[in-house]
C-alpha cells in the first residue's frame, strides 16, 4: 500500500519515502464560522482534502492538518477559535523545523484560510532565512480566478466556498439554511472589502438586521 | 444527523449545543515513531477516535484534535515532530480560552501521548487559576493500568499496537513488528518498564534512538491483537464516559 498521509506511515515508511523526495505538503486551516449552512471546519476540511488529492496525484507525503489558525474579525461567532498570530507563527515554524531535521527542504502549504496568509508568508521567510528551506503556499481563492475568470471566489462561505465544501463533504452542509445578506457598508469610504480584517462582522450583521427590520 | 465534532457543526449548531452544555472534549496527540509496524500518527489517531466515541456517548462537543505534541526524545526517528512544551501550552490554553468565551466551563482532555502529560497539567492549572473552570485529562495507559489487568507499559508494543488495531488495523503492519530490548545506560541504570537503579524506577528522558534501533519498547508488539485492543478500548471509553458525566455534576459558579 502506497501511503500518502504522514500520520499513517510508520517511521520506516517515512524514511523510505524521503529517499525520493525532499518536498512535503502541509495543509493548514482554522476553526471559524462560515454561515449557517457550512461547518466551522470548512477551511480545514478543504485544505486537508486538497492536500491529500495533490499528494496522491504527485506521490508526495502530506503532513497532518493543523486545525487551529489565526482569525480576528469573526471571533464573536460561536465556535470560532483563534491563536495569537505570533504563537501561530511559532507553532508552524516548529512543526516545519521538525520535518527539516528529517531532510525536508521544500514545503508546499495548502492554505484554506485567508487569515493565515500573512503568517504563512512570515514562516516561509523564517524558514528560508534560517534553513534555506523553500516554502510556498497556494490558496484556492487566489489561484482559481487566475485560471478561470468566471470563478470570482470573492465570498466567505458563499457561492464558491460552499460549492468547494460540497466537493469535499456535502453531508456536513445544510443548504436549506443557506442565506445571503448584503454586508453592511461602513460610513463614508470604508467598505468592508477595503477595511480588511479589523471590523467586527457580527456587529455589522446586527446592524443589517436592524436596517432590514425598519 | 447528530454531530459531535465541532469542526462539522455550523456556528449556529455549535451555539445551540452550548445553550445546554458547558463541557468540551479536547483530544491531544502527537506525530512520532511507534516502531516500524505502527503509524506515526498513532497517538493522535487514538485520541481522536476515543474523543469522538466519548462525545457520541455522552453527547458532548469534541474539539478538533491537536495533532502535534512534545516528542523531543524521539526526534532521532524520521517523521517525528516535536513542539516546544511552552508552545503546546499556549495553543491548548488559547483554544480553551476561545471556548470559554463561548460558555465552556469544563474540559476533558483525551491525551494520546505521554510527552504531553505534564504540559496538559500546566494548562489545567492555568485554566483554573485564570478562569476558575474545571479540567482534567485521561490517558488510556494510565487509566487502564489502574483499573484493569492490562499493564500498558509499552510504547508501540503489545498494548498500544492492540489499541491502534481498534482505531484502524489497516495502518498496522504486523509483519514488521519486532521487539528488541533497550540498551542499558550503564551496568546498573537498566531499562525495565522505565529506567531503574537497583529495581527502583526513575523518571528519565533519553534520546530513544541511542538505545533501540526499532523504536517500540516494552511488552512485545508481536503479541498484539485486535481482540485485546477491543477489551482495552471499551474499558477506557466506558471510564471516560462515566468521568464526563461526573464532571458535568460538579457545581460551577
Amino acid at each position: 500500500m502506497n501511503k500518502i498521509l504522514i500520520g499513517e506511515m510508520s517511521w520506516t515508511d517515512f524514511q523510505e519515502k524521503m529517499k525520493d523526495t525532499d518536498l512535503i505538503i502541509m495543509p493548514v486551516g482554522v476553526l471559524e464560522e462560515h454561515g449557517h449552512h457550512n461547518p466551522l471546519g470548512t477551511d480545514t476540511h478543504i485544505a486537508e482534502s486538497a492536500a491529500y488529492e495533490v499528494g496522491k496525484a504527485t506521490n508526495l507525503p502530506v503532513a497532518p492538518v493543523l486545525p487551529y489558525g489565526y482569525t480576528t474579525n469573526i471571533i464573536n461567532f460561536a465556535g470560532t477559535i483563534s491563536l495569537d498570530p505570533i504563537l501561530y507563527r511559532d507553532v508552524l515554524k516548529s512543526y516545519c523545523e521538525s520535518f527539516i531535521k528529517h531532510g525536508v527542504k521544500r514545503i508546499l502549504f495548502i492554505n484554506g484560510h485567508g487569515g493565515n496568509t500573512d503568517i504563512l508568508q512570515m514562516v516561509s521567510r523564517d524558514l528560508f532565512d534560517k534553513y534555506e528551506c523553500l516554502c510556498m503556499y497556494t490558496q484556492w481563492w487566489e489561484v482559481l480566478p487566475q485560471i478561470n475568470k468566471e470563478w470570482g471566489c470573492t465570498d466567505h462561505g458563499g457561492y464558491f466556498e460552499t460549492s468547494l465544501m460540497m466537493a469535499v463533504n456535502e453531508k456536513i452542509i445544510d443548504m436549506t439554511k443557506a442565506k445571503s445578506l448584503l454586508i453592511f457598508n461602513l460610513p463614508r469610504k470604508l467598505n468592508i472589502l477595503m477595511a480588511g480584517n479589523s471590523i467586527m462582522l457580527e456587529l455589522m450583521f446586527l446592524q443589517i438586521y436592524t436596517i432590514f427590520k425598519k | 444527523m447528530k454531530k459531535v465534532l465541532i469542526e462539522e457543526m455550523s456556528w449556529v449548531e455549535f451555539r445551540s449545543v452550548m445553550a445546554d452544555n458547558d463541557l468540551i472534549i479536547f483530544p491531544v496527540g502527537s506525530i512520532e515513531e511507534h516502531g516500524p509496524h505502527n503509524p506515526l500518527g498513532a497517538d493522535y489517531l487514538i485520541a481522536k477516535k476515543a474523543a469522538y466515541d466519548v462525545g457520541m456517548k455522552v453527547n458532548a462537543p469534541v474539539a478538533p484534535v491537536m495533532p502535534i505534541g512534545n516528542a523531543s526524545n524521539l526526534m532521532g526517528f524520521p517523521g517525528t515532530v516535536t513542539l516546544d512544551p511552552e508552545l503546546l501550552r499556549n495553543v491548548l490554553l488559547q483554544v480553551c480560552e476561545g471556548f470559554i468565551k463561548q460558555g465552556a466551563k469544563r474540559f476533558l482532555f483525551i491525551n494520546g501521548h505521554g510527552g504531553n502529560t505534564s504540559t496538559i497539567k500546566i494548562v489545567s492549572n492555568d485554566l483554573c487559576e485564570k478562569y476558575k473552570v474545571f479540567s482534567t485529562q485521561t490517558e488510556w495507559w494510565l487509566i487502564l493500568k489502574q483499573m484493569s489487568e492490562f499493564p500498558c507499559n509499552d510504547h508501540g508494543g503489545k498494548h498500544e499496537t492492540s489499541m491502534l488495531m481498534v482505531v484502524d488495523d489497516s495502518l498496522v503492519d504486523m509483519g514488521k513488528a519486532n521487539t528488541v530490548k533497550r540498551k542499558n545506560l550503564t551496568e546498573k541504570l537498566v531499562y525495565e518498564d522505565g529506567l531503574t537503579l537497583n529495581g527502583v524506577s526513575l523518571p528519565s528522558t533519553f534520546p530513544l534512538d541511542k538505545v533501540t534501533p526499532v523504536g517500540n519498547y516494552g511488552a512485545r508488539a508481536e503479541e498484539a491483537s485486535k481482540e485485546l485492543g477491543e477489551k482495552m478500548y471499551e474499558t477506557y471509553i466506558n471510564y471516560c464516559c462515566e468521568l464526563a458525566e461526573e464532571i458535568r455534576k460538579i457545581p460551577m459558579v
